[in-house]
């Protein structure tokens, strides 16, 4: 058996010479390599963005999002509100699941009771549904949803839960969708096979409602580690690769075989300040000692921080290029972003004056924490950050830690100065000052991820009146408002915007987004 | 026999418990899962409802009240995030796994047995010692830089295979086998040579001090004098000798090779066990990983089960039941004549010996003086180095990536360039040196003196003691390094005393295994049982009578841990598990620099692999020589002192050289 079997291997391997240079399939077919783990493929059973990239390919939304995060039709064509706690959608006549059935207000209703009853769930969709508080059914062809106070946020929320057809879906199972027996959508592609951890196939939707993707068959291959990903390209393996580790970047470019694609992301990379009245954990004295009264809570030495950091020198030197110093929670293209409102300059001086200014003329000593292997260059944007603090008299330490002990820790407020990413994947700036600078409170469930607990009635009460202002333009200016009040009081302090970056082989183009998802359908050949 | 299955089996339910609790608490401690699963988005209701839905907001003990409830009707609970069963997740994967693993042993046999077969044969001649030092490459390279390496070479430069992935499979009887298709062999043998490159190592050095000691045996002599043909003489007298140690060690890296599959599965994105338990350890997906170390820790017992009843097949002098098994053996490594010595006339003090039989070999004599420089460097590095590159005020991002060569802002030149953060990547190699050198001599004399405390105990006590100490020595050796890792670093916070406590607990159980092999050995002697009628103190008996008889091993063992110790302190911070960034030692360097290999800045990364490199080697060339010089049935002048007839073949305990990283211990078996 052993011998047999070295003798077929041996054959193979003489084979496996032979046609190593074979060209490549068609061009019908798209491989990409991704950067994270499609855990399932059930749409409503885990809010998780490599999940979601996936839906994105089998599912319809009533809204959309477009490449720069604007709300744009889907299911529904159109939206309004009815009175302030109503909204009615209009649905697309004519939407054919997969299996043929028509998409009507009934399979939405279900898709939206579903969110609330996944069993199990670590990462449930019911942010995004339960402000609405009752459901009515017009006609086929439109829905009404109820809120118990003016949401103006109701087109955003649903254009994040993914529609089912209740006919296939009723009674199923997580596991049901990973093996595809419940894998039924209506868009442009159909599910054909996931190998968890290794790949998903998809192929074509022949019978889509609107522009059919240009591939009849799509394979997303998962590989992690980006030295791989980026081999996977080179070596001709895959078509496309997200997330490129930027160190590449040059040599990816510099080759005619291959194009790069990178646009400005959703996500801000921040730094959060210990807002607590207490010695804090990471700061001490010179002569090392803790220090009785908490300096990150004078809004002079957050300044001279901010003033400290070099941020072009970071999105020159340490992203390479890949990233726009930020001043803000949202950038341009966002809905609040406010206009003209630049980053920090760089001003060593400044800040060494404003630090004697607040009583410390030597600065003090710091441990600065960050994420390892979560945000792009997160561990190098630390230690840059480091060397530049340490330059004004604030000697910095750095310690890293994998997202999981690390999120752990700061979340209990255990960190003095940390650096975490927001991604405002609701296309607003009402997602940051609602979570990272809203103060935190409960029941009212803001500030959930202000791990600084930064608090300031003043941008509270704008917030609060944001929310729940229908009025688009009206909205916009008290989000920029509230953006305007937390950034000079620097709550957190934003450093760059960072790039999403795509590399293909010469021949496939991508049309980058905002939202960070490589979406098969918006690759597309060219010449 | 069915006494000792029995009684094994029992134990082994006990590991299991003590291992699932241990598991349980671990991952608990590195955080709540909610917190990195749901989308940020969430409010704090949504948060405290998500937690209470997987059951996370009762009490630990209740969750593993409820695990083991579980486990006893055979269900080792849901994936947080897969929302499927986590031991039907691990079976789906095993089979790829096991393919790989498989296909790494037999690559490591068919090149590392003739190969050291060879070298065994011809110990002096070129070609023997090219094998030799080419098989310290096999264990000095860290396999995530080789593995780069080789995608770097046959896909990226020569497009002859594929990069990553697991090729076509065929169904056999239900079993997706890969190995089968065209498609699927051109997948797997880039991964598993890179994961049998370590086993190659191995099996050469087994194979060839194996060869090397049965040829001066009396049996073989005696063959010869009968005029037996030299293939016979070799093929069946010699062969037969030395394939008892090589089949155990070869059933123990079986398993060690399915456990440390992990940054092989990483760096091909190879889908199987090993990629699955880094994933859920990112994700703290506490089922998976529970369920995943409780499998390996079964297959690790499984295969001990097997090698113990296998070996009491294949050798008769090995009585089951007798409580010690196959470590009854003397270790083959080397037994220093007892002391006190039995009255032979002793020309030139024992340590005199020593030097002069080392310094006879120029090759180790250069490995020792490059050792030395190595160490000045280390020690001296202050005083050397151009910069201070832990000094954050000292290096600066404009400088970054610089080019070996370009002039510094202050009018030096970085001779090496400088990294992404502007450090001299001179100076940063000197006090990476001194790091990792730190980092190894710290976690080996710690684990050596905590190793050596435990097996001279349980050696000494025997009994429950002693069934106690091997049987957590067991956990050990089967508990990946890096989860250890990331619970002490979830538990402790990360710098530079953590690594070396992981690296100890890591490296312990090692060390216990082969002190008390010896020890069982010398226990038996006459100079203890002297000792005991002279009804010595206990402590006395074993410190001054056992333990300087079980120490040459140890010195042997404790070169080569250090060589191990500082491999896999890099291996962990290519994992972003190791020391702080801001200090970097040399795996962390490298590991630094890995992702800049395929965009043409190779010295960010490169410089610091060659001094890694050389450092181990330099040691492993003197553990070598050590192990060489201190062997007295090697040595060529006469015969020692207490010339007892030795067991033909000499297995040792090859039980000890089951660990892949932490043992790398090839020469110490």
């Amino acid at each position: 058996m052993r011998q047999a079997s070295l003798r077929r291997a041996l054959a193979a391997a003489a084979l496996a010479a032979g046609v190593a240079l074979a060209p490549h399939a068609a061009a019908q077919e798209l491989k990409i390599a991704v950067a994270a783990d499609v855990t399932s493929i059930d749409p409503h059973f885990f809010n998780l963005f490599p999940n979601n990239n996936i839906a994105e390919h089998i599912f319809d939304k009533l809204v959309q999002m477009d490449a720069d995060s604007r709300m744009i039709p889907g299911i529904a064509t159109s939206w309004k509100t009815i009175d302030p706690t109503t909204w009615e959608f209009k649905l697309r006549k004519g939407v054919k699941f997969h299996d043929g059935s028509e998409l009507t207000a009934e399979d939405v209703a279900f898709s939206i009771d579903r969110v609330a009853q996944i069993p199990n769930s670590p990462g449930p969709f019911v942010a995004y549904t339960k402000a609405i508080v009752g459901k009515q059914i017009v006609d086929p062809y439109t829905i009404r949803f109820k809120t118990a106070a003016p949401h103006p946020l109701m087109p955003n929320d649903l254009s994040t839960i993914y529609i089912v057809s209740r006919k296939i879906a009723t009674g199923a199972s997580t596991e049901d969708f990973n093996t595809g027996k419940a894998t039924v959508g209506s868009g442009r592609f159909k599910f054909v096979r996931y190998a968890n951890g290794d790949r998903v196939e998809l192929a074509r939707n022949d019978a889509y409602w609107g522009e059919k993707a240009p591939w009849e068959k799509v394979t997303f291959r998962i590989v992690k580690n980006e030295a791989s990903r980026v081999a996977a390209l080179l070596s001709g393996d895959v078509d496309a690769i997200e997330q490129p580790p930027i160190a590449d970047l040059p040599r990816v470019k510099s080759d005619p075989r291959f194009t790069v694609s990178s646009k400005i992301s959703h996500r801000v990379i921040y730094f959060n300040f210990d807002h607590l009245e207490r010695s804090s954990p990471f700061v001490t004295g010179k002569d090392g000692k803790p220090l009785a009264a908490n300096p990150l809570r004078d809004l002079r030495v957050r300044k001279a921080i901010s003033k400290a950091i070099n941020r072009p020198a970071i999105a020159e030197r340490v992203m390479e290029g890949q990233a726009t110093p930020a001043g803000q929670l949202v950038s341009e293209k966002l809905f609040g972003h406010v206009p003209g409102m630049k980053a920090e300059a760089y001003d060593p001086d400044g800040a060494k004056k404003l630090l004697a200014e607040a009583g410390y003329p030597d600065g003090f000593n710091l441990t600065i924490h960050g994420p390892s292997g979560r945000y792009v260059n997160d561990e190098k944007i630390v230690q840059a950050v480091a060397q530049m603090l340490t330059r004004v008299g604030i000697a910095s330490k750095v310690e890293t830690a994998p997202m999981g002990p690390y999120s752990g820790r700061a979340s209990k407020q255990e960190f003095s100065f940390h650096m975490v990413g927001w991604g405002a994947s609701t296309g607003e700036a009402s997602s940051p000052l609602r979570s990272l600078l809203a103060t935190f409170n409960r029941d009212k469930g803001l500030g959930a991820v202000n791990w600084g607990r930064y608090s300031n009635p003043k941008v509270d009460y704008v917030v609060e009146q944001a929310i729940q202002q229908v009025d688009d333009e009206n909205r916009r200016a008290m989000l920029q408002q509230a953006t305007k009040l937390a950034m000079e009081d620097l709550g957190i302090m934003p450093v760059h915007f960072q790039y999403t970056i795509w590399a293909t082989k010469k021949g496939v183009a991508y049309a980058p987004r905002t939202d960070e998802y490589t979406l098969a359908f918006q690759f597309r050949p060219v010449k | 026999m069915l006494v000792f299955i029995i009684r094994r089996s029992l134990q082994s339910v006990v590991v299991l418990l003590a291992m699932s609790l241990i598991v349980f608490v671990g991952v608990y401690a590195v955080g709540n899962p909610i917190d990195i699963l749901i989308n940020p988005q969430a409010d704090q209701i949504d948060r405290e409802r998500a937690i209470a839905a997987l059951g996370l907001d009762k009490p630990m003990l209740e969750q593993y009240w409820v695990f083991l409830r579980g486990a006893a009707e055979g269900d080792l609970g849901k994936s947080f995030v897969h929302s499927t069963s986590a031991l039907k997740l691990i079976l789906e994967k095993m089979p790829a796994t096991l393919e790989l693993a498989f296909a790494a042993m037999a690559i490591a046999i068919v090149l590392g047995i003739p190969l050291g077969l060879w070298a065994g044969l011809k110990p002096d001649a070129f070609s023997g010692r090219t094998i030799m030092a080419g098989s310290i490459l096999g264990f000095s390279l860290p396999t995530f830089w080789v593995g780069l390496m080789l995608i770097m070479v046959f896909s990226v430069m020569l497009g002859w295979l594929p990069s990553n992935g697991r090729g076509e499979t065929v169904s056999v009887l239900g079993v997706p086998l890969s190995f089968l298709t065209v498609d699927g062999l051109r997948h797997l043998v880039m991964p598993a040579t890179n994961l049998a490159l370590f086993n190659v190592a191995l099996l050469i050095r087994l194979t060839r001090s194996g060869a090397h000691e049965a040829l001066l045996q009396d049996y073989v002599k005696f063959a010869r004098a009968k005029g037996l043909s030299n293939r016979r003489v070799i093929g069946v007298h010699v062969l037969r000798n030395i394939l008892i140690p090589i089949v155990t060690v070869i059933g123990l890296q079986f398993g060690s090779l399915i456990a440390f599959a992990i940054v092989t599965e990483s760096v091909f994105a190879w889908p199987g066990m090993g990629k699955l338990l880094i994933d859920s350890i990112n994700l703290l997906d506490r089922p998976v990983i529970v369920a995943y170390l409780l499998v390996i820790v079964t297959f690790f017992i499984l295969i001990n089960l097997a090698v113990d009843i296998l070996y009491s097949a294949l050798d008769p002098r090995v009585r089951l039941g007798r409580g010690i098994a196959r470590c009854s053996h003397a270790p083959r490594v080397m037994r220093a004549a007892p002391l006190p010595p039995t009255g032979a006339r002793a020309p030139q003090t024992p340590f005199r010996r020593v030097v002069d039989d080392f310094f006879a070999n120029p090759v180790a004599t250069f490995g020792f003086g490059l050792l030395c420089l190595i160490v000045f460097f280390a020690i001296f590095a202050p005083l050397i180095s151009p910069q201070n590159p832990y000094d954050l005020a000292q290096i600066d991002v404009m400088e970054g990536r610089l080019p070996p060569g370009s002039p510094t802002a202050t009018g030096g030149t970085f001779w090496l360039g400088t990294d992404d953060q502007g450090r001299d990547m001179l100076s940063a190699i000197f006090y990476g040196l001194r790091i990792s050198l730190a980092v190894g001599a710290a976690s080996t004399v710690l684990a050596l003196v905590i190793g050596l405390a435990a097996g001279l105990t349980a050696a000494y006590l025997g009994g429950r003691f002693e069934a106690m100490v091997m049987r957590v020595v067991d956990i050990q050796l089967s508990f990946p390094a890096i989860l250890i890792a990331l619970i002490l670093i979830a538990v402790l916070g990360q710098g530079t005393g953590k690594v070396i406590a992981a690296l100890v607990t890591i490296q312990w159980a090692y060390y216990a295994r082969t002190v008390r092999a010896a020890a069982m050995v010398e226990k038996r002697r006459e100079y203890i049982e002297a000792a005991r009628c002279l009804a010595l103190s206990p402590a006395r008996i074993v410190f001054r009578h056992l333990l300087p008889n079980c120490l040459p091993p140890l010195i042997v063992v404790a070169t080569v841990q250090v060589a191990a110790a500082i491999a896999l302190e890099a291996t962990l911070s290519f994992l972003g598990l190791g020391l702080p960034i801001t200090e970097p030692s040399l795996g962390l360097l490298i590991a630094n620099g890995y992702q800049y290999l395929l965009s043409g800045k190779y010295w960010i990364s490169f410089f610091p692999g060659i001094a890694l490199l050389l450092t181990i080697v330099s040691i492993n060339l003197v553990a070598d020589q050590l192990r060489d010089v201190l062997n007295p049935r090697l040595r060529s002048g006469p015969a020692p002192a207490a010339g007892r007839p030795t067991p033909a073949g000499g297995q040792g305990c090859a039980r000890t050289s089951s660990r892949r990283r932490a043992s790398s211990g090839p020469s110490t078996t």
